[in-house]
């Protein structure tokens, strides 16, 4: 099941699993949000690749847009997989 | 252990809850779910997406042999699709060059132990080895 909160100052909730599945319902519901963005990863607990894709495609808008975009409070599994993807290279996590 | 999923993405939710009952009735600590979810979701949407005339359901089955996990999926009736000779992933590429696809492969290979691509008589057999540290 997963799950995103949009709360005070930006900061949008990511909770639960973002499988391929999710990040296509999820999809229209971030492309409605805009910055600055901080994605509070907390209680992410899952995320592949498909989740990957809708985080390059936040990034690339907000981007675009003139706005900042940071992911905080990742799980370590999770940041493991930015890690793997060379994601942590060009994205702002902390 | 086996079962057949439908060949869609809402598919994914029943084989993570496939792979929790594996990992429980092997006594396997839950937190090798998220390897595992992540190999079986790669190559199931891979096999969803490439295999688009593929009509019958797609078989999973996990067999375990100490700490080593052996995860295999079966797509029948279909074109053949070398998983194994996907181009490698450029990790370096900059994001302005970045897309949504292309990532999945390079995960399991990151993850997995081995990969092997097998084709015979239209059936796609993709088998991944994985040890599971205790």
């Amino acid at each position: 099941m997963f799950d995103l909160r949009v709360e005070a100052e930006g900061i949008v909730k990511f909770s639960g699993r973002l499988d391929a599945s999710a990040a296509e319902m999820a999809h229209d519901k971030l492309r409605a949000l805009g910055g600055p963005m901080t994605a509070d990863f907390s209680e992410l607990e899952y995320i592949s690749s498909a989740g990957l894709g809708l985080i390059i495609e936040i990034y690339k808008r907000l981007v675009s847009q003139g706005q900042s975009f940071r992911i905080v409070n990742l799980t370590p599994k999770v940041r493991n997989i930015f890690a793997y993807a060379g994601l942590d290279k060009f994205l702002r996590i902390e | 252990m086996e079962r057949r999923f439908p060949r869609e993405l809402r598919s994914l939710e029943a084989i993570h809850e496939f792979v929790a009952d594996f990992l429980a009735a092997n006594r396997l600590a839950p937190s090798h779910a998220f390897d595992v979810d992540l190999i079986l979701e790669e190559l199931f949407t891979n096999l969803v997406r490439h295999n688009t005339d593929g009509a019958h359901d797609i078989a999973v089955a996990l067999d375990r042999d100490g700490h080593d996990l052996t995860i295999r999926l079966q797509d029948f009736e279909v074109e053949a699709y070398d998983v194994t000779r996907a181009p490698e992933f450029d990790v370096n590429q900059p994001m302005s060059h970045r897309r949504a696809g292309g990532m999945g492969l390079h995960l399991v290979r990151q993850i997995a132990d081995t990969i092997r691509y097998q084709y015979a008589n239209r059936n796609s057999t993709i088998t991944v080895t994985k040890r599971l540290e205790p």
